[in-house]
């Protein structure tokens, strides 16, 4: 596999109109404004889940383009987007120069002979009432592949090439291990002899050694065909052993894109950085020294305003009076939010409202208990300490929503006001964040400044 | 009585739990599968033993032998030693089976061939014993016992989050009933005690919580409520397996975490199971690496990680992607683990293994000291089954050493069998 020894040099930062994404002389796939939402409740003007919300990339012909990121971050359904497996909202996405989001359903066929997809699970994306053999001869008999004793030499051929025996053709799949399914899986996928594929989590179901089997296997299968992967993974040892470029995914957003030793070296994005930090290294000598990201990510159904990540990230840009708190201080006001967001948003029922007014007891902790909890053993400058009181007052009062709007007033940023545009950082490297904006401390300087992980 | 201050010097570094010869074998029409093949292992209070293998080499069928939850056609054979070292629970069993206990510390009168209760040091004497020392030998104590270790004394937390909640109670129904079953606690003050269980778990709000379902809880949260449901019963020994597999790594981050606290908190002993090298590195004090259902290699997870000696913990840690920096390909084990259908006569590893040679056929090794003749320093603890080592000892020393005890583990086994 190819790595692109592209150097990094100091980009224009805050530069806010560069090119975002680093333009390929000739990319094989191009992505633009990508949107997939899914709407439920859409009759009783519910809000659609926005599973990729304007995602833009390219992908160069050859190239191994990796997305990481969370579950829940809409990585496998943007590549079931690109492959059209899912109704788009908006975007476009562009293969070898042909628009595929606008094809009609026989060109959609005949062009999905050109991109196919490995699935995540071995044992529940292959049909387990055919035999191997049929399992991979079922496309070529889908797009009327030659004649049906070619069919037969050409699954041979493909069994050899993924590493199985021609005797299995006539075998089930119960009969196989984890990585002889997948291997499987590839075998179909290849079939039809596509340019681009999908791999979703190929690896992530099988035992390090196994994994690194298939691993091995789809780098020979690339360099053989000259294949273009698009690999979906969380694991990011994976995809940095196998990627040239990555883009890192949540919440529907691709927080940052960029040549993957660049990209790991030296992670311009505080999500980017939170989420290598977290990797567990296989070395107990290396300390944790790492970003413990509080909470989970946002109900994608109701994402925060301005940036996706704002409600988690260790970096979000303070009002200028409130710089001087402790780390610890930082961290409590911000879950005392996150505790109020969530109660505000909370579905309370009639009986549970009423038990509440009658003073019957509440589902909630009571308040007071959580602030006890969250501030006991700190203190805060008078101003803040203020503002907190009233906010609690205001709970406890049941005025759930003033409370968080008071909060928003004092302690909102440009982070959640805002939503961040892509900027490019380095010439090949794009990233998601107002720190990358002239007025603001860049997330990697925040960090030195402050001597710690952070900021103390 | 009077050798107690003699035993005293001991009592740090002794293990909470401990495992001698475990076996755990699933008898089929077919064939008898040895899952766990002679493994054995401790943990000390404060601290983390990590047990690593591939699918398939006995980690978790070796978690659920401690707690007596295997399941038909499975079986504990009679000679594995599971023993539980905790004084105070040790005292409270021999008082309930006074005629059950072996007194190691002194010259018994009668024997007692069903005892599994063993008193190392302590006083007094049928239902007034004090114990000092001793421990229950769970495999040989009744199915009672058996149940108040399990929860109490030995928890567990489990892979699938979701999937050890019940789904059509609340997560605080869930706690109380535990709490009830084991300790009677009922009302207002269980409802009390499941809000602060939650709460030490780091789930925020936790009376709001109390009241949801499992399918409410986001992943890690699951998990956490699962953990608290594990240490609902403050028990002393935590058994992991594959907690965090099924997170995302921000997650995994926070759990890790959260055991840490809680271990430092309760002085809990944790066997963390898992495959990743990369958690194990982070968690564990010392590991063990399982292969087909033996314990192939024991040490320190410094010494691990910096001088793997068994080619087959070598093997593992090349494979990691990432580890072995810029590489086109991946240095890969060849072949998959075999199902140990019979009793080990030879190496299990040795059909996959690049540094094996002709006796890896014929002798089974035994675990052994890497290096010989260490008397203090990391290595002491470091011991793999291997007929390369020890070291120091050229092959035919090395050969005789593995085979005289093979011989002797299995005429032990024989020769109880009758």
């Amino acid at each position: 596999m190819s790595k692109n020894t592209a150097n990094s040099t100091t980009g224009a930062d805050g530069d806010e109109t560069a090119n975002a994404t680093p333009s390929h002389a000739n990319p094989l796939v191009t992505v633009d404004e990508l949107r997939t939402y899914y709407e439920s409740e859409k009759l009783l003007g519910g809000k659609p889940v926005k599973a990729v919300d304007g995602v833009s990339f390219e992908i160069g012909r050859g190239e191994t383009f990796g997305i990481v990121g969370e579950s829940g971050c809409g990585k496998t359904t943007l590549g079931r987007s690109i492959l059209r497996l899912e109704d788009i909202e908006d975007g476009t996405v562009t293969f070898d120069g042909t628009d595929v989001t606008s094809l009609g359903r026989r060109e959609l066929k005949e062009w999905r002979r050109d991109a196919q997809m490995v699935y995540q699970n071995p044992t529940s994306s292959i049909n387990d009432r055919m035999t191997v053999g049929e399992i991979i001869r079922e496309p070529l008999e889908v797009h009327n592949w030659k004649t049906a004793s070619q069919r037969r030499d050409r699954v041979w051929e493909l069994l050899d090439r993924v590493g199985l025996r021609s005797e299995h053709y006539h075998r089930y799949p119960h009969q196989f291990s984890g990585g002889q399914r997948q291997r499987v899986g590839i075998a179909r996928a290849l079939a039809l002899e596509p340019e681009f594929i999908v791999l979703d989590e190929p690896v992530s179901a099988l035992d390090v050694s196994v994994q690194a089997k298939i691993l091995n296997l789809l780098s020979e299968l690339q360099e053989e065909f000259g294949l273009t992967y698009m690999l979906i993974a969380h694991d990011l040892s994976v995809v940095r052993h196998i990627c040239d470029r990555v883009g890192v995914m949540y919440l529907g957003t691709l927080m940052e894109v960029g040549p993957t030793e660049q990209l790991f070296e030296s992670p311009s994005n505080p999500y980017t950085r939170s989420l290598l930090s977290a990797i567990p290294q296989p070395d107990p000598s290396v300390g944790a020294d790492r970003i413990t990201l509080r909470g989970t990510p946002p109900n994608p159904r109701d994402p925060p305003t301005g940036c996706v990540f704002s409600t988690r990230c260790p970096f979000k840009i303070r009002q200028p009076e409130h710089e001087q708190l402790t780390d610890d201080q930082w961290a409590g006001i911000e879950e005392f939010r996150r505790v109020i967001r969530e109660r505000d948003q909370a579905r309370t029922t009639v009986v549970q409202r009423a038990k509440g007014q009658l003073g019957l007891g509440s589902r909630f902790t009571p308040i007071r208990e959580v602030t006890n909890e969250l501030f006991g053993s700190l203190s805060y400058p008078d101003a803040i300490k203020e503002t907190l009181d009233r906010a609690t007052e205001l709970v406890a009062g049941g005025n759930v929503t003033e409370a968080r709007d008071l909060l928003d007033e004092e302690f909102s940023t440009v982070c959640e006001h805002d939503t961040p545009c892509q900027q490019g950082v380095t010439d090949e490297q794009s990233s998601r964040c107002h720190r990358h904006s002239q007025e603001y401390q860049e997330p990697g300087e925040y960090l030195s400044d402050s001597g710690e992980y952070l900021p103390e | 009585m009077s050798d107690t201050s003699q035993n005293e010097t001991e009592t740090i570094d002794r293990p909470r739990l401990s495992i001698t010869n475990l076996r755990t074998t699933f008898t089929t029409d077919q064939e008898t599968i040895r899952a766990v093949d002679g493994v054995s292992f401790g943990v000390s209070p404060q601290q983390t033993l990590g047990v690593v293998g591939e699918s398939g080499s006995g980690k978790s069928v070796t978690a659920r032998s401690i707690l007596g939850l295997v399941d038909d056609p499975g079986e504990v054979h009679p000679d594995s030693e599971i023993r539980y070292h905790d004084p105070a629970f040790v005292e409270e069993v021999a008082r309930t089976y006074p005629d059950r206990v072996k007194r190691a510390d002194r010259e018994e009168t009668e024997r007692h061939t069903d005892s599994f209760v063993t008193v190392n040091a302590g006083s007094g004497d049928g239902k007034s014993v004090t114990v000092e020392r001793g421990s229950v030998d769970l495999v040989g104590a009744p199915d009672s016992v058996v149940k108040s270790v399990r929860g109490s004394e030995i928890a567990m937390v489990f892979q699938d989050a979701l999937g050890s909640l019940n789904p059509v109670y609340t997560v605080g129904n869930q706690i109380k009933e535990l709490l009830d079953i084991h300790q009677g606690v009922t009302g207002a003050t269980a409802t009390e005690r499941a809000t602060e269980l939650l709460e030490s778990v780091g789930i925020p709000d936790p009376k709001r919580r109390l009241d949801e379902y499992p399918h409410q809880f986001s992943g890690g949260m699951q998990q956490r409520a699962v953990i608290a449901l594990a240490l609902a019963c403050d028990p002393s020994v935590l058994l992991c397996d594959e907690p965090t597999t099924a997170l995302d790594v921000t997650i995994q981050a926070q759990i890790l975490e959260l055991l840490d606290r809680l271990q430092r908190e309760r002085g809990l002993s944790i066997v963390f199971i898992t495959h990743d090298m990369g958690v194990i590195a982070q968690v564990a004090d010392s590991v063990a690496v399982m292969y087909a259902g033996e314990v192939v290699e024991r040490a320190s997870v410094d010494r691990l990680f910096d001088q793997p000696k068994h080619p087959y913990t070598k093997g593992l840690l090349q494979s990691i992607p990432g580890l072995t920096g810029e590489v086109d390909r991946l240095p890969t084990i060849d072949g998959s683990v075999p199902t140990p259908n019979e009793q080990a006569t030879y190496c299990r590893y040795a059909p996959r293994c690049p540094e094996a040679f002709e006796e890896c056929d014929s002798i089974h090794p035994e675990h052994v000291p890497v290096e010989d003749g260490i008397k203090d320093g990391p290595d002491v603890d470091h011991t793999a089954a291997c007929l390369l080592y020890p070291e120091s000892a050229d092959l035919g020393d090395r050969l005789r050493q593995h085979r005289a005890s093979d011989d002797t583990t299995t005429e032990n086994t024989r020769g109880s069998r009758q």
